[in-house]
């Protein structure tokens, strides 16, 4: 089976046998697929095979890998530094361990490609990163309840108070104090994240946060999100040294 | 069925731990050896085995050393209240080389890459932060690689000692001496815009 060129990102490359890369692609037509680039450790300044550049690839084979044919940059690089770059990799994370390979989803591609150029330019790294996760859950069909109570039915509350048990939804709590299990959410972060809107106050970026990572993981396992932890022992060395 | 004897079979098999060998270059080598070179060939198992045993870390800059402090961190004509931090030992083989530097070394023996699981732990972050501590060190370079990874690197250790009154500067990036613009990529030239210095008359 032969693939055209056509837009690819490259999510991860590990060096494989003497001169060649394992790549990790996440295409718009396959989806995450898993490739061979023969030699490509040889070249490595000239190489376009770097993550958060748009590519044109393409390659060839049957089965688990392909091996790559050609692969052409196309478009600038999205400049993410810093802190920015940290939030990339927590992207390409989660498609690497998430994704099933050779499953197309080029509505996520899409996503992806948006998210991307947000998190170089955006003031708000959260809301892009909370959209970004909220469409990853519906690609793989844990997509959330955020518009209505599911025990009542009824629409949500921006002012009312809600614990989130996953796998069923929100529902009203009367006091800010959540019993059980749960995430407890404010209506309005509910509905900002229905809308994907910016969350512009503190607390609502942290129910997001804890919410989506909630959400997030019964599909991870047990086995923690490397760039999380990285992220987050600088981000306490950072407030530490104030 | 082996095409070798056990002892041939053996040696090849051990030649293919370097990078770079593969089946074909590790026969070539085996039988090189065995055929023309064996002085040659006891000599590199001596020195193999002397170098194993004989060569550790430096306890203080993670650089191969024979003591436990290297040769640059012992030396007394060194700078130690600036602390270049780089990747690799051949890093620092090449900084040395162009003699442009007189302070102290940390060689973090990798960079940070998320997606590979290796993380602040792996690369030593702890003794670095101890180092800066205990030597009072005034200003800190960060001489990793200009890859993704290295920029995710140099942004984490810049973080860390961020409003701890130490000078934290990074390495240049630009055209290469001697180089013509037009076959510079666009990444590094536009790199070489934005750092671009202005000619002073002096």
């Amino acid at each position: 089976m032969y693939v055209d060129l056509h837009p690819c990102f490259l999510l991860h490359k590990k060096a494989f046998r003497e001169t060649s890369l394992l790549l990790e692609v996440f295409s718009e037509r396959h989806g995450r697929v898993g490739l061979v680039a023969k030699g490509a450790a040889r070249k490595k300044h000239r190489s376009p095979l770097q993550p958060f550049l748009p590519l044109q690839m393409a390659w060839s084979g049957r089965g688990e890998l392909g091996n790559l044919i050609n692969a052409e940059a196309d478009g600038k690089p999205q400049s993410l530094s810093g802190e920015r770059l940290f939030s990339g990799y927590y992207v390409n994370e989660l498609l690497v361990r998430l994704l099933h390979r050779h499953d197309p989803c080029p509505e996520l591609f899409r996503v992806y490609q948006q998210t991307l150029v947000e998190l170089a330019e955006t003031d708000c790294i959260d809301s892009t990163l909370r959209r970004f996760e909220k469409r990853l859950l519906e690609e793989l069909g844990y997509g959330p309840i955020l518009d209505h109570d599911v025990s009542s039915g009824e629409e949500i509350d921006p002012m009312a108070w809600y614990h989130y048990l996953e796998g069923r939804g929100p529902c009203v709590t009367h006091s800010a104090e959540v019993k059980g299990s749960g995430i407890k959410v404010k209506g309005e972060t509910l509905l900002l994240l229905e809308a994907e809107g910016k969350l512009r106050k503190r607390e609502s970026r942290i129910e997001a946060k804890r919410l989506m990572r909630y959400l997030l993981s019964p599909l991870l396992g047990n086995k923690p999100l490397h760039s999380r932890r990285i992220f987050e022992t600088m981000k306490t060395k950072e407030d530490r040294n104030g | 069925m082996s095409r070798y004897t056990p002892l041939i079979d053996q040696l090849i098999e051990a030649l293919r731990c370097q990078p770079g060998i593969g089946p074909k270059s590790a026969q070539r080598i085996a039988f090189e050896l065995l055929e023309r070179n064996r002085d040659g060939a006891r000599r590199l198992a001596d020195a193999l085995y002397q170098a194993i045993d004989g060569v550790g870390h430096c306890d203080q800059c993670r650089n191969f050393s024979e003591t436990p402090l290297c040769t640059i961190c012992s030396s007394a004509k060194r700078n130690n209240q600036i602390l270049c931090i780089v990747e690799n030992p051949a890093d620092v083989v090449s900084i040395e080389q162009t003699g442009s530097f007189s302070g102290m070394y940390f060689v973090l023996m990798g960079h940070l890459s998320p997606l590979d699981g290796i993380g602040p732990e792996e690369i030593g972050i702890d003794k670095l932060e101890h180092l800066v501590q205990q030597k009072a060190i005034e200003e800190i370079i960060l001489a990793t690689g200009t890859t993704l990874e290295g920029e995710a690197t140099a942004h984490y250790i810049s973080q860390i000692f961020l409003g701890s009154g130490i000078t934290i500067s990074r390495i240049a990036h630009g055209v290469p001496l001697g180089g013509e613009l037009d076959l510079v990529d666009g990444g590094t030239l536009s790199h070489a815009l934005a750092s671009r210095q202005k000619i002073s008359h002096e």
